[in-house]
């Protein structure tokens, strides 16, 4: 079957690193501490304050990151990928049942709850009646929204399409990760939000880079995925390797399989860079689109010392989240 | 023209039945699962629920679980309707080759919001991440079942979560991205969405009544259900026995509100009109809708203003289920989807239970007397929060 190619055309992020921006490719923000805040823009240049004050900040994120991606472009569909949802608004409501028991009544807040209210909201925003999904696999979610779309435009079902991945981090949730000891002492890069835009697009011209293919795996080896990949898409061209390292011993060693097979190319990686959490993957795409998009390799992405000097042109991406994995081959334009 | 996808085979659990046979013997029989609360801790004896017939530790015992490690209700029902569904598609003992598609939206909820109240131990702590997300809950269906599965992907669209998993199922193996799927959801009642629900003042404090005048809202329900989804190609190849094929399916966006449905239906219009198109049928064709039919006043309205504007005056004969299994939210699509392929394959028509006056404004009529019936074509309609809109449209499998 002949399929469409996959194209990713813009991206815009409000994380860790400073909002709407690629200046952290060359001075990047360094994130201290156990956990770090997304840098927020100033949102009143982008919502009426009137609209903003009814969202909660990952819904602002989601609205302003596909502002800036899309301008006027219509869309084919709108797919979400986020681990946690709407948190903040889920806590209130059960911090709410614990100290009033069964007695709170929090309609706006309940509706806000659901996974689902972040792409329906920019589908409300732009009055697009075009599929929408939601994705919620932990710290794979954003390849699992990234596969829809890349499906149905390579089945031609769809010519482009947003895909927004979103992770904000409230309290509760921050204690219970740091009580379970995971943040604050195994991890080693802090934990953060993260909010990106991208627009996915069949059509090459203007494009920062193509995404070649996309696996997700559960309980299964980088080693096994790479021969289903291969199955997929064929042997794969690697420059480079993007890892999700965080610096936690038990995540970061099963890498250590693809690490041994690509030994010859630069390793890489950006978690130090956007902070951990559930929609982190997503900024090791936008990272590595904006590497093949200007054909470098800034030193802040490098974790050894492999000359990166010869031109990058496929990078594969590799993360990996409690049981589940992803692989994502993106590749230059040129 | 692409492959077609085919089903072969299906698994349910919800407040009519453990399984396919006590589920269909209830839906022929104008049985309801819809009565007084008995499993759920909550304090809110008044609103009727569609609660799945048995505690968390029967179903761990019916599945040989043991009692040590704590598995959500969400997680439980769901391993008894994949492991009916593996087992009907004769997939039982498959390797590494599997996807696991499950749509849900409060996940481990159920167990997160016992462990909140209790203070969070370290443990507590331990065991609220492995339950509480999304992701987790299907992780943990799919780790039952040792190496069938080799990926898992947990769709979130509220209410529409199930179906629009059977959706991304089909397109993946259409992809050829996966050989076999076994797409669907799971849902179990919380106290969190069970006061959510009250808080929007939907919820009706009788037996819900699908498309009458005097609905006043829905009875929140639970349960599970999936199907195992593979090209014909694939079936054929391994001598699977074809119970339907998946036609057509669509999602549109309402984009008119975060919970309300809009008044001419837009979304549901087109999601069903996309899955007709898909399907190369026209509306003459469907011999049965299975409704979404909260009970609500609004989706109610919306569902009927939609569907008139696209049959007309010829809507085929429909009937909402959820007056048998209460609102089963998040599973509420693939559990609708295994009752629409039980009714095609038994060849009779569900009622919609508790209807008794027509809407005034010319809402939909539903059937209300079960008959046996020849039925090609089923659409099932599943809404969710957002106005996320799906339709899927089941055929009777011809060579």
């Amino acid at each position: 079957m002949t399929s469409n190619k996959v194209y990713i055309k813009s991206v815009a992020h409000i994380s860790a690193q400073q909002p709407l921006s690629d200046e952290w490719l060359s001075s990047p923000v360094v994130l201290q501490g156990d956990f770090v805040q997304a840098c927020e823009p100033v949102y009143k240049d982008y919502i009426s304050p009137m609209a903003a004050r009814r969202m909660t900040p990952i819904l602002k994120r989601a609205i302003v990151t596909a502002k800036a991606v899309l301008n006027d472009t219509d869309v084919d569909a709108i797919i979400t990928g986020t681990g946690l949802g709407s948190a903040a608004c889920s806590e209130k409501l059960i911090n709410a049942m614990i100290e009033e028991g069964e007695a709170f009544s929090m309609p706006t807040q309940f509706m806000q709850s659901t996974h689902n209210t972040i792409g329906s909201l920019v589908a409300i925003d732009r009055k697009c009646h075009a599929y929408n999904a939601t994705y919620s696999q932990d710290g794979i979610s954003a390849e699992c929204a990234l596969l829809d779309a890349f499906v149905q435009i390579r089945l031609g079902k769809i010519n482009n399409a947003l895909v927004g991945i979103h992770d904000e981090l409230p309290k509760s949730w921050l204690e219970v990760m740091k009580r379970s000891k995971i943040i604050g002492n195994l991890m080693q890069v802090p934990a953060s939000e993260t909010s990106i835009s991208m627009l996915l697009d069949n059509n090459l011209v203007g494009s920062k880079c193509e995404i070649a293919g996309i696996e997700v795996a559960f309980n299964t080896s980088f080693d096994k995925m790479l021969s289903s990949f291969m199955s997929h898409y064929g042997l794969p061209q690697v420059d480079a390797l993007m890892m999700g390292k965080n610096g936690w011993e038990d995540n970061d060693k099963v890498y250590d399989e693809l690490l041994d097979k690509l030994s010859c190319v630069p390793a890489l990686h950006y978690k130090h860079i956007s902070g951990e959490s559930c929609a982190a993957s997503a900024f090791g795409v936008y990272a590595s689109a904006l590497c093949l998009e200007h054909g470098i390799v800034p030193a802040t992405l490098q974790c050894d010392n492999i000359n990166c000097d010869v031109p990058v042109k496929n990078i594969l991406l590799a993360n990996a989240s409690g049981n589940n994995k992803s692989l994502i081959l993106l590749r230059s334009c040129d | 023209m692409s492959e077609k996808i085919v089903i072969t085979g299906s698994g349910i659990v919800s407040a009519i039945g453990n399984n396919r046979q006590q589920c269909l013997e209830n839906l022929k029989n104008g049985f309801s699962g819809i009565s007084e609360v008995r499993y759920l801790p909550t304090v809110h004896h008044e609103f009727p629920v569609g609660e799945v017939k048995l505690s968390n530790s029967q179903m761990c015992d019916l599945l040989g679980i043991g009692h040590s490690q704590v598995y959500s209700r969400t997680t439980l029902m769901g391993i008894m309707a994949v492991k009916e569904a593996l087992a009907q598609a004769g997939a039982s003992d498959t390797q590494n080759y599997m996807t696991l598609i499950s749509g849900t939206t409060v996940g481990g909820m159920d167990v997160s919001e016992q462990l909140f109240s209790q203070g969070m131990s370290q443990d507590d702590c331990s065991n609220c991440i492995a339950t509480h997300t999304c992701g987790a809950s299907t992780n943990a269906i799919a780790a039952y079942f040792g190496d069938t599965f080799n990926s898992t992907i947990t769709p979130s669209t509220a209410c529409s979560s199930a179906l629009n998993a059977i959706i991304l199922g089909s397109d993946l193996i259409k992809a050829g991205l996966a050989q076999m799927v076994v797409a669907g959801g799971s849902e179990s009642l919380t106290l969190f969405h069970l006061n959510g629900f009250k808080s929007l003042m939907i919820l009706d404090t009788e037996p819900c009544k699908p498309f009458d005048e005097h609905r006043k809202g829905l009875n929140l329900g639970e349960g599970a259900a999936f199907v195992v989804l593979e090209s014909e190609t694939h079936a054929i190849s391994r001598n699977a026995h074809i119970l339907a094929n998946i036609s057509g399916y669509g999602n549109a966006c309402d984009a008119f509100h975060q919970t309300a449905s809009s008044p001419n239906g837009e979304g549901a219009f087109l999601a069903m009109s996309k899955a007709l198109s898909e399907a190369h049928i026209t509306t003459q064709d469907i011999d049965y809708i299975n409704a979404h039919g909260t009970g609500t006043p609004n989706n109610d309205q919306s569902e009927s203003a939609a569907i008139h504007r696209l049959f007309d005056d010829k809507v085929p004969p429909v009937s909402s289920t959820k007056s048998f299994t209460g609102h089963t939210t998040s599973a509420s699509g693939s559990i609708e989807t295994v009752i629409s392929l039980l009714a095609m394959q038994e060849q009779f028509l569900p009622v919609n239970l508790g209807w008794s006056t027509p809407m005034k404004d010319g809402g939909i009529i539903p059937i209300t007397e079960s008959r046996k019936a020849s039925l090609s074509n089923v659409m099932c309609n599943s809404f969710g929060f957002g106005g996320n809109d799906s339709s899927l449209i089941l055929s009777k499998y011809t060579k």
